[in-house]
């Protein structure tokens, strides 16, 4: 799975109706709670990647959530 | 009895806490989503808790990050268990908590206490805990006014909590 397609399927989970951006800021990000992380988890699990719940609580923006999925940190 | 599980622990709600969770559940960020959603007294309070002497009802305190965060419950109704819970804390809101919390209640209620369909009622303008309940495997039952009623039975909740159990225990690679 490319980071493209990492943050559609990202997007799909968050329920979210426009395309994440690695900018994103999770705080500013209105669909994000518990359902969204847990959706979250279910994406990493599809792509093979595992993050432990600290870590993702920890994120503050979608660039964290790629880099902990093992993306480089190359912007679009 | 202690529940606990993950980095939460559930503990029966002792007299000494019962004004501590008035005063959350009176605050605007839990009463807005209560059914009731009067004002509760003191006395109103002290009255409730000493009739939960003769009920088969439960109320649990949340504990995480070492302190109390919140409540779950369940009530016996004339044919039905009816649970609800309430995160009080706000810095708990945006976590993988809730899941955590009802994760370890329903393994009490459906595995311990072998209960076979519980129901839960959501007020319509509450959609976010409607997704949350959707996704444990409650399903729309009857809709009223300002609200609808959800039930899960043992299947649903078996086949829910396997995925959740899953991604929230699985290992770091």
């Amino acid at each position: 799975m490319t980071q493209e397609e990492f943050l559609i399927r990202l997007q799909e989970e968050v329920q979210l109706n426009r395309p994440l951006n690695p900018d994103d800021m999770l705080s500013d990000i209105h669909e994000w709670d518990s359902l969204a992380m847990l959706g979250t988890l279910s994406v990493f699990d599809e792509v093979g990647a595992s993050i432990e719940i600290d870590e993702l609580e920890g994120c503050i923006s979608i660039q964290d959530i790629l880099q902990k999925a093992g993306f480089a940190s190359s912007r679009f | 009895m202690h529940l606990q599980d993950f980095d939460i622990k559930l503990t029966p709600l002792m007299h000494k806490d019962i004004q501590t969770v008035r005063l959350w559940r009176n605050s605007d960020t839990i009463k807005r989503y209560a059914l009731n959603q009067e004002h509760i007294t003191k006395e109103q309070q002290e009255c409730w808790f000493e009739a939960l002497r003769a009920k088969e009802d439960e109320y649990f305190l949340i504990h995480a990050m070492n302190k109390p965060v919140g409540l779950i419950w369940y009530n016996k109704l004339a044919e039905i268990y009816e649970s609800g819970f309430y995160l009080y804390d706000i810095g708990t809101q945006n976590s993988l908590l809730p899941y955590k919390v009802v994760t370890l209640f329903h393994h009490y209620l459906f595995e311990i206490k072998k209960l076979k369909k519980i129901q839960c009622k959501i007020l319509h303008s509450n959609q976010r805990a409607v997704r949350f309940n959707l996704s444990l495997g409650f399903k729309e039952e009857i809709e009223h006014e300002r609200y609808k009623t959800y039930t899960l039975n043992y299947e649903a909740y078996k086949r829910a909590n396997a995925i959740i159990s899953r991604l929230l225990t699985q290992e770091k690679k």
